[in-house]
């Protein structure tokens, strides 16, 4: 059906000064995965999604999305960053900023139509938002404010949705009506989805990635934890502590 | 009181003030709200000082100042912003080169235009009931201009001041957004000009916004209140001047003042009564 794969990065090499970050990457994502990037803190996810969305250009190798130059592609793409960018006491509602992600798509000049209002309007309900739509952006608790970003990018019509830690913080049980949502969405898109939570999500995507420094893939199914000890370095152990008691 | 209100609206140089001040709000208002949600106010300081450089090269070849004033404002808009995203250079920095050099090329210009006496301080400080009916038709272009840019980008104006990384990914040119932004605001300081002098005009752009900003919830409803704030502000400020003859920039700077510390004690007492019915209603 598409002839290019969603991502397809060969031999990538990345540094932060003297820093290096990411070191012969190779990895295909074909178009509708659903796709896990899993690793310890600071071993490169963050980075390496910012290379896929063009905010980033590598030292060596090649990154192509969707058949092309990052840069070029990106307004295909919809992104959910880590932290929130932007501006916190900016005087925005929440269907305002969800709206944005119509930029792109519809007419430079001028406002929004009614179909970027509709498009909104249909993922706000989705991430079931609809009753803060008019709510300050200041005034948003963790959630929410993950909510709308998610909101953001669905309204971007993306052919790829990259996420970094979407769920970060939101409890377990909205985690799961998140993902069963991401999970009809990825019937339109490909998904690809950064955590450190390897238990939780491999229940949901197809294929891991495990990033530090280089790159492993699997299914989630062979998933095992060897390759688990390899990646964090040492063994997941159960730690047995005591409380403090209070006199 | 009213007997004083008509006779000094019969007046035609008063009439032409208040144009004046009425063109000019509309500019500050819109502008204004932009800058003090963008946090640039200082930029615009740089911008407004510089232009006394444009004005003093306009009169020293015998051009229009005004014109002068529209060419340095925009030539600073474009550099500071092209000199920032270029080079990475400190905003802080380059704005206090810009306001001084600026100024000093300004007076050095004056200073070497013979036989024509220069009201530097006309300049510094504004002289509004001066303003003549060519300058009140050019106000008028300033607006037009400003008003069909921001009906024009409004969206992605916004939209790379709330989130810039988003917006780049949206495929925005955030940077020439950026600098299209700081023209309109060098085309609002040459506005407000006319009306408090370059010294004052930061405080007649950001004063104002700052006000509405305490008692709006979106941008466009900051910038109808910025707009509405600033006409009353600078149109009583007028008046006020007339009778006891006050310098009309400085009544309205210090009435701004005003209006802005009135605002956020009427917004801190709005935000504690609702804490306390909130409180009553959960009991």
């Amino acid at each position: 059906m598409m002839n290019s794969p969603a991502i397809q990065i060969e031999n990538l090499v990345f540094s932060y000064g003297n820093a290096r970050v990411l070191e012969d990457i190779n990895l295909v994502i074909e178009s509708g995965e659903f796709f896990g990037l899993i690793g310890p803190n600071a071993s490169g996810k963050s980075t390496l999604l910012k290379l896929m969305l063009g905010l980033l250009e590598p030292d060596r190798g090649e990154i192509s999305v969707l058949g092309n130059r990052p840069i070029l592609s990106r307004v295909r793409l919809g992104y959910v960053p880590q932290f929130p960018t932007y501006q916190r006491d900016f005087p925005v509602a929440v269907s305002d900023v969800v709206i944005t992600g119509r930029i792109g798509l519809t007419s430079i000049f001028g406002g929004y139509t009614e179909a970027d209002r509709s498009k909104a309007g249909e993922v706000m309900a989705a991430l079931e938002i609809e009753d803060i739509a008019g709510q300050q952006v200041s005034s948003l608790s963790g959630g929410q404010i993950q909510r709308m970003l998610i909101a953001r990018a669905l309204a971007c019509d993306p052919e790829i949705l990259i996420m970094d830690e979407p769920t970060a913080n939101i409890d377990i049980r909205a985690e799961q009506d998140i993902f069963s949502l991401l999970r009809i969405y990825n019937t339109r898109m490909t998904i690809i989805i950064v955590s450190h939570d390897i238990g939780f999500i491999s229940a949901y995507v197809g294929r891991v990635g495990c990033l530090n420094r280089t790159m492993i893939c699997h299914a989630t199914a062979e998933l095992s934890g060897t390759d688990i000890n390899e990646l964090y370095g040492k063994g997941i152990k159960m730690i047995d502590h005591r409380h403090l008691e209070h006199h | 009181m009213f007997d004083f209100l008509s006779e000094l609206l019969s007046y035609r140089f008063m009439q032409l003030s208040l144009a004046a001040c009425i063109l000019a709000s509309i500019g500050c208002g819109l502008m204004g709200a932009l800058v003090v949600v963008r946090r640039i106010s200082f930029v615009a300081g740089g911008i407004a000082h510089t232009v006394l450089a444009g004005i003093g090269l306009a009169v020293f070849l015998k051009g229009s100042p005004v014109v002068g004033a529209v060419m340095a404002a925009m030539t600073s808009a474009v550099l500071i912003g092209w000199i920032k995203l270029r080079w990475r250079q400190d905003e802080d920095v380059l704005i206090a080169a810009f306001w001084s050099v600026g100024m000093a090329l300004g007076i050095l210009f004056m200073s070497r235009t013979p036989g024509y006496g220069v009201d530097l301080m006309s300049y510094l400080f504004g002289n509004i009931l001066l303003i003549t009916e060519k300058e009140i038709l050019k106000m008028f272009l300033l607006d037009t201009v400003i008003i069909v840019l921001l009906l024009l980008f409004y969206k992605q104006i916004i939209a790379s001041s709330f989130d810039e990384e988003f917006a780049r990914l949206r495929g925005l040119r955030v940077d020439a957004i950026y600098i299209l932004m700081l023209c309109m605001v060098a085309l609002t300081v040459v506005l407000l000009i006319q009306i408090v002098g370059i010294i004052l005009v930061i405080a007649l752009l950001v004063l104002p916004a700052a006000s509405a900003a305490q008692f709006a919830n979106s941008v466009s409803r900051l910038m109808a209140l910025s707009v509405l704030f600033s006409m009353l502000i600078t149109v009583s400020g007028l008046l006020l001047s007339y009778q006891p003859d006050l310098p009309s920039g400085s009544t309205i700077i210090l009435l701004a003042g005003v209006v802005y510390l009135l605002s956020m004690v009427i917004r801190s007492i709005l935000l504690q009564r609702r804490k306390r019915a909130l409180a009553a209603s959960s009991r």
